[in-house]
């Protein structure tokens, strides 16, 4: 192998490996953003419209 | 179309009916048994907050007393924070925690603390709704009159 395809073959290495890890960043980003704004939105929808105390034993009726 | 192609497409098929087939079963099996409920879709997401006369120690002999295999769950005492952690072999962990008194009631904080999932549903969803009817049962079994508010939580994903 002469040393402009080992150059070659390390510029790929490179790329791929490279490629990867800004997937790896861009996805855990597009989670957090994700992430964020589902929070924001249950926030808001539990501000405007509170959990409603239940009898816990009503649960365990007609659940078959 | 290639026919051995289409032989292993019809393959696949039916292995995922038999495991969809499976699954339902094992659901209506827990169910008649009392061992789950019938919940919304993502209570994984949902903390409980229960209203009870049941204390933090009564919740503790109970669970002691309470087999927790069906969830391959084992619980840890921390006395001190009033918090029992459970821990799933599952990909789960579970809390109970005391929060305080409202108006001369106990407040106990039930939900999922950390879970893996797989494209965003925890592993083995149908153990953590059998913890979560054991723990309902559990309260319900000290007090009959206990309320529940279901809480969305922020969640955190890694």
């Amino acid at each position: 192998m002469s040393v402009s395809e080992l150059i070659i073959l390390l510029m790929a290495v490179v790329i791929v490996v490279g490629a990867f890890l800004i997937g790896v960043i861009v996805k855990k980003g597009l989670n957090k953003a994700a992430n964020s704004a589902m929070n924001k939105y249950y926030e808001k929808k539990e501000q405007n419209n509170p959990p409603q105390q239940e009898n816990l034993a009503d649960r365990f009726k007609n659940d078959n | 179309m290639n026919p051995g192609l289409i032989v292993v497409f019809i393959i696949g098929i039916a292995i995922i009916a038999v495991a969809v087939a499976i699954g339902q079963k094992r659901g209506k099996k827990l169910l008649a048994e009392g061992k789950i409920v019938k919940r919304q879709g993502s209570f994984w997401e949902y903390s409980e907050l229960f209203t009870t006369t049941a204390t933090y120690e009564q919740i503790v002999n109970a669970v002691k007393q309470t087999d927790f295999s069906d969830c391959q769950a084992t619980a840890e005492y921390y006395d001190a924070e009033k918090t029992i952690l459970f821990k799933s072999s599952h990909a789960w962990n579970a809390t109970v925690t005391f929060k305080g008194t409202s108006e001369g009631k106990n407040q106990l904080d039930f939900r999922f603390s950390a879970y893996r999932t797989r494209k965003g549903i925890p592993y083995r969803v149908d153990t953590m709704n059998i913890m979560e009817t054991a723990i309902e049962k559990i309260v319900l079994s000290i007090d009959s009159q206990t309320t529940v508010e279901s809480h969305r939580m922020k969640l955190t994903v890694k």
